[in-house]
């Protein structure tokens, strides 16, 4: 069993692993048309998501979803449920993955073939996807304590440039009272989503602390809004626009006179290298473990070591196959899309964890 | 003995996966700085002539020499110049390590913006390269190799940045920022303008200002100072001024800027500059002791001469009807009227007044009085 601190880890790797995931591209596609207003409503959106499921599967101290399920429903309703939220988590692997190799070819090697490096991720997510949650989670809060403070650095040499523009800011934030989307509160809430990952995590945890909750809105607030603005203020209101990594063309706009590389882009990269992995295996991690658990209840570490391979084996081959069919375009039409179904899905999933609650302190 | 064997079969298909084209550092030529221009031959005017000026590696770091080569190359478009010169050089060209970008003034005169896509667009080109307009044309910018450089092309580099000498009449540029100041609305572009001249002397201290498009303006060297005092703050720069019939040089220490944009309900706009600093005597020219008396005169002769100045630089800005300080970017960052602001701001340039408002204070005389 493990502190409660290490929810907050989960929430801090998705909320700062939202700039591979198309998160600032569909905001910033909308910056004149309602991405400021959105912001605000995914917050609130988000926390209360949030909330909700970790104080209801609270109550399910250091059980994961397959277990709850299995105590409280037949088959026939919890497998087609499993395997499909189980999906939705490969997904969210897959698309860090996949944009993360678009990434490496465009800014780092361009000769080097995007499979070998698709090829590379996988073996290292596989491998580690199969592990066990506490060693995911410990080797989490180590990259996070490496890797904070850079960004943090990153983040406030950024915003004290002179090159900075705060009036081209301040024009974006103008723009505040028009219309939301559902696409960019879709986007922001992405931030929030780590909670997600309790659907398995909360394995580790006999009974999840939330006294400290209150700093999640406020540091997703504060992500969003850095998100979004940051590349405005680097690129100009109308220029931000043709960057299709927004954040990686901010960091290439950043020069460090006097540190170990000038181009920050470098350092950058790194960091998001290993967030971005580190993040596909939390994702994979969980996806794999719903599919294990919607064919049968957890069972000791040995028996089902192969079947962990296949599963794995068959969504690597499925991910080098959606690679292939993508080009840039519809790859950033995919990653929209995942943001706007996986809303849907959490609301599904708290209003059915929240059932399952309902019921139990009924029986009880 | 299986595990084995499979452990094999993956080491040998990976071997097969290593067809990509990695080269080592030996095999590639860095280039430090890119000249574009329009070539001078008539019948060739719609082409592109592009100069890189490529380092030479050295092989013993304690023996550096200043060796580099310049390439020319004339084409119909940039990239086709470049594919042209990897026939002329046996090593692949790499362009991770360019840190200048120089246009040469017909070109600059004719359409930037191709160029600023093209850089923009490559991955490798960095997105913090210095931008420059070079008089008489690009190409001699670029061969220019003055006597104090250490490193090729490090004079360029250090010139128009500011880790080296920080000029106050240099305007230190980037390439994202030029692209920015391409695409907002509200703002136009500014290019530093650095002259070759004869036998190898590199001087920057003009600045050109631009339209969306191409250069329409040039400042002096007193007005691209005022400019890069107002664009930043704490700039070391000294003046000149005459009190009390003898002349005066003083040095600002602490400076800042800043202004707003008022409107009255007669529909006159104006924009209000406040300038405050503090500064130090350089020189007593006639050899007048500083008193204190003798300090508020010179504050407030310096004041009135900076207002005059400025007032001086905004009139000729308004007159090209360009935009370098994004005046038109701060009016709509601070309306809300996001639909008609762009239309209002254009109507009511032509008509803006200005007033400027300095206070500087000479607060020390130096070692001497």
């Amino acid at each position: 069993m493990l502190n409660s601190k290490y929810f907050y880890y989960l929430f801090l790797i998705n909320a700062l692993i939202n700039i591979i995931n198309y998160v600032p591209r569909t905001l910033i596609n909308d910056r004149f048309a309602g991405a400021l207003p959105s912001i605000f409503i995914s917050m609130v959106v988000g926390t209360m998501l949030l909330y909700g499921f970790a104080k209801t599967i609270s109550h399910f101290g250091g059980k994961g979803l397959p277990e709850i399920f299995a105590e409280r429903f037949s088959k026939i309703i919890s497998l087609p449920l499993l395997i499909l939220y189980s999906g939705l988590w490969f997904v969210a692997g897959i698309i860090t993955m996949i944009s993360f190799v678009d990434i490496t070819v465009r800014f780092v090697s361009p000769d080097i073939s995007p499979y070998a490096v698709i090829i590379g991720f996988l073996l290292v997510v596989s491998f580690f996807a199969h592990l066990s949650e506490e060693s995911i989670l410990y080797a989490l809060e180590t990259l996070l304590f490496l890797f904070t403070p850079i960004i943090l650095y990153i983040l406030i040499k950024s915003l004290l440039s002179p090159d900075f523009s705060w009036d081209a800011v301040m024009q974006v934030i103008t723009y505040m009272w028009t219309k939301p989307k559902y696409g960019t509160v879709a986007a922001g809430t992405f931030i929030f989503s780590g909670y997600f990952n309790l659907a398995i995590f909360n394995r580790c945890f006999k009974r999840l602390n939330t006294r400290y909750i209150w700093t999640i809105p406020i540091t997703g607030l504060m992500i969003l809004l850095v998100t979004f603005l940051v590349p405005i203020g680097y690129h100009g209101t109308i220029g931000v626009e043709d960057h299709i990594f927004s954040w990686f063309s901010t960091a290439d706009s950043i020069r460090m006179e006097l540190f170990i590389i000038e181009r920050l882009l470098f350092l950058f990269y790194t960091i998001y290298l290993a967030l971005s992995l580190v993040s596909a295996v939390i994702h994979w991690h969980v996806g794999l473990e719903l599919f294990k658990g919607a064919f049968g209840p957890k069972e000791g570490n040995s028996g089902f070591k192969k079947a962990d391979w296949w599963i794995l084996g068959s969504f690597s081959l499925l991910t080098v196959l959606i690679m292939s069919q993508l080009d840039q375009e519809r790859l950033a039409l995919f990653g929209q899309w995942f943001l706007n179904v996986r809303l849907v899905g959490e609301f599904a999933l708290l209003a059915v964890i929240l059932f399952v609650r309902i019921r139990s302190v009924k029986k009880a | 003995m299986k595990k084995s064997l499979l452990l094999l079969s993956i080491i040998l298909a990976s071997t097969s996966l290593s067809g990509c084209q990695f080269k080592d550092i030996d095999k590639r030529a860095f280039v430090l700085a890119i000249g574009i221009d329009r070539p001078e031959n008539i019948e060739k005017q719609r082409k592109y002539e592009v100069t890189l000026k490529i380092a030479v590696p050295e092989g013993d770091p304690a023996k550096r020499s200043q060796a580099s080569i310049n390439i020319t190359e004339t084409a119909e478009s940039v990239p086709e110049a470049i594919r042209l010169m990897k026939s002329r050089i046996d090593k692949e060209i790499d362009f991770s390590h360019c840190k200048v970008i120089v246009f040469g003034e017909s070109f600059a005169r004719d359409n930037l913006t191709p160029i600023v896509d093209w850089s923009s667009r490559r991955r490798d080109i960095q997105l913090i390269m210095l931008c420059a307009i070079g008089v008489p044309n690009a190409r001699k910018v670029i061969e220019t190799q003055p006597r104090n450089e250490r490193l090729p092309g490090n004079a360029l580099i250090l010139s128009l940045g500011k880790e080296g000498s920080e000029s106050p009449f240099t305007s230190t540029v980037y390439s994202f920022d030029l692209r920015r100041r391409v695409k907002e609305r509200g703002i136009d572009p500014i290019m530093p303008i650095v002259e070759a001249r004869n036998p190898d002397l590199l001087i920057s201290d003009k600045t050109a200002l631009f339209n969306k498009k191409k250069l329409v303006e040039i400042l002096t060297t007193n007005e691209t100072r005022l400019l890069n005092l107002l664009r930043s703050s704490n700039f070391r720069t000294s003046f000149h001024v005459m009190a009390e019939g003898t002349a005066f040089d003083y040095n600002l220490e602490t400076f800042h800027s800043k202004y707003k944009i008022k409107e009255r309900p007669n529909g006159q706009t104006t924009i209000q500059y406040r300038i405050s600093g503090r500064a130090v005597t350089e020189e007593s020219e006639s050899g007048v002791p500083v008193d204190a008396a003798m300090m508020k005169a010179v504050s407030k002769a310096a004041s009135e001469k900076l207002e005059r100045d400025v007032m001086q630089l905004f009139k000729k800005i308004q007159a090209s009807g360009l935009d370098p300080l994004g005046w038109g970017l701060r009016y709509s960052s601070r309306h809300w009227n996001n639909e008609t602001e762009q239309q209002d701001w254009e109507r009511l340039y032509p008509g803006l007044e200005f007033q400027v408002n300095a206070d500087l204070e000479i607060k020390y005389t130096g070692m001497i009085l």
